[in-house]
């Protein structure tokens, strides 16, 4: 089965303590069994709303190929860890071969044109 | 002289007769395409009724699973004041 799923975890967190937060869930995917096929960072952006007191996070979205039971503990994971703020995880039927509306590489551009 | 409100009903339904979403070259409807999800919405973050869009029932269907996903990640608000 196919997998999109998106992370937000805390914005307080360093980048490189939130990359380590990525690496920890994939490795979580892995070991059950799932492949991953697709990686993107949205990268720190606004929250529209105050999550657990965070007003930023930073984002993620794999594409991966797994088990519905790869996924079974992230949700408990995100009541239970307050630097895991939001866990989306959807059936898609093909992985998508262009970057997202959201990568960070195209909503740096826009910045720049504006 | 014309009535007012008669002239507006009718020039907003000859401009749109069709769903903006359906047919060829219409976006993609998706929870990560915000810009496109905003424009279906209020300025405090309500969807905006299909009569008004014009949006299709299926597209319309579509458009709010997408604009919950999106609120779920905090991508649009819940509520804007």
């Amino acid at each position: 089965m196919l997998y999109e799923s998106v992370f937000v975890f805390s914005g307080q967190l360093s980048p490189k303590l939130a990359e380590d937060k990525l690496k920890e869930t994939l490795e979580i995917i892995k070991k059950a069994g799932g492949k991953i096929l697709k990686q993107e960072s949205w990268g720190l952006r606004s929250l529209a709303y105050k999550i657990k007191k965070n007003s930023k996070g930073y984002y993620y979205m794999i594409n991966s190929e797994a088990e519905a039971s790869a996924f079974s503990s992230f949700n408990v994971k995100m009541k239970q860890d307050d630097d895991f703020l939001r866990f989306l995880n959807l059936k898609i039927k093909e992985v998508e071969k262009e970057l997202s509306f959201l990568d960070e590489s195209k909503t740096k551009e826009k910045v720049y044109e504006k | 002289m014309k009535n007012k409100a008669f002239d507006n009903t009718s020039s907003r339904m000859l401009l749109n007769k069709s769903c903006p979403l359906s047919g060829k070259d219409a976006p993609k409807i998706d929870y990560k395409n915000i810009n496109l999800l905003k424009k279906y919405t209020t300025e405090k973050g309500k969807i905006l009724p299909s009569r008004v869009t014009q949006v299709s029932t299926k597209k319309q269907k579509e458009l709010s699973q997408a604009v919950k996903r999106a609120r779920f990640l905090a991508l649009l608000p819940y509520v804007s004041n």
